[in-house]
């Protein structure tokens, strides 16, 4: 593979990359070194699998049998990848032997083109203008509202509600791209995505949660 | 908001009611917003999405809102790993351990 991670950059480098003392520790069977990891990287995993899982408990055994190859398979990695990308992509490989890929992947690829809400992210209602295509109904002044009201329980709720809400797709590359930090590249490697279509599913992904924040402040 | 970006937002919504848009309509920029972000855009893309920032009184606050929205999904704590299932993997990763012949 052409683009190998830098793994011997060392210290302040991004996530993915401070592998080596970490897949040290872990070959050494640091417990404490694979729990942290398993606590990292188990709830994005949960989600990427619940792409290709009909149901939820089979989407955790994926992620669990994923995690049992990469006990396995730890001796043998050769560090070609960084290490969460290989991860992901032993859980990609479970979740398509599972038997249940060929729909999934249909339903992940073309779920950026068919919305309902005809690929707008925002009600075209709200464009009336005066022009027409200029915001008639522009977004309400919620992010205004001072911090603790924000952060409130109740907002992180609604916020999370909008996120469990998106369509599988979307909700993958959100959790990875912006609670995960992950590169672009990193998320279509790893959910076998055009970098276009990656940018697709973020945009719609952002744009919902958004909206609804905007719709729960309304109500208020 | 400054006495001459209201002017400069006035004038884009004039040349818009003779149906001109050099600076994109505000539905146009708010499905730019994330190429802007991802910085995807062509150079003079990105100079029409600027420039509409520039101008319009509504669209930053859509960017900003976004930005907002990214910062408080990263608030949510995810659930933790369900016990019995952590168990089991640190068990597995235990035996490993103890019997370090490779199955791969
Ligand atoms: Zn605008």
């Amino acid at each position: 593979m052409a683009d190998d991670e830098p793994i011997a950059a060392q210290g302040d480098t991004p996530p993915g990359s401070g592998d080596v003392s970490l897949l040290d520790a872990l070959r050494r069977g640091d417990e404490r070194a694979f729990e942290s990891l398993i606590d990292e990287h188990t709830p994005a995993m949960l989600r990427l699998a619940l792409l290709y899982a009909p149901t939820r408990a089979i989407a955790e055994e994926v992620v669990q049998e994923t995690w049992l190859g990469v006990v396995r398979g730890l001796g043998s990695f050769e560090g070609r990848s960084s290490l969460r990308t290989w991860i992901f992509r032993i859980l990609v490989n479970r979740a398509k032997s599972s038997g249940l890929a060929e729909r999934r992947n249909v339903q992940l690829s073309t779920e950026a083109e068919d919305d309902a809400d005809g690929g707008f992210v925002v009600d075209p209602a709200r464009f009336d203008g005066p022009p027409r295509g200029y915001w008639s109904s522009p977004p309400n002044q919620w992010d205004e509202l001072p911090e603790d009201w924000l952060l409130a329980s109740e907002t992180l709720a609604v916020v999370e509600r909008a996120v469990e809400a998106l369509p599988s797709g979307q909700q993958a590359v959100f959790e990875l791209r912006d609670l995960r930090h992950w590169t672009s590249a990193e998320v279509c490697e790893a959910l076998g995505l055009t970098e276009t279509n990656q940018r697709v599913l973020l945009h719609r992904a952002r744009a919902r949660v958004r909206n609804a924040i905007e719709e729960y402040f309304d109500g208020r | 908001m400054g006495a001459e970006r209201r002017l400069r937002g006035m004038l884009m919504k004039a040349l818009a009611l003779v149906g001109l848009h050099p600076w994109l309509t505000c539905r146009q920029c708010v499905e730019s917003v994330t190429e802007l972000l991802e910085d995807e855009l062509s150079p003079r893309a990105r100079g029409r999405v600027l420039a509409h920032l520039e101008r319009c009184p509504d669209c930053p606050r859509y960017l900003h809102q976004i930005e907002v929205t990214i910062a408080l999904a990263r608030a949510i704590n995810p659930g933790p790993v369900s016990p019995d299932a952590r168990a089991a993997l640190l068990d597995a990763f235990r035996d490993r351990h103890r019997s370090p012949d490779e199955e791969t």
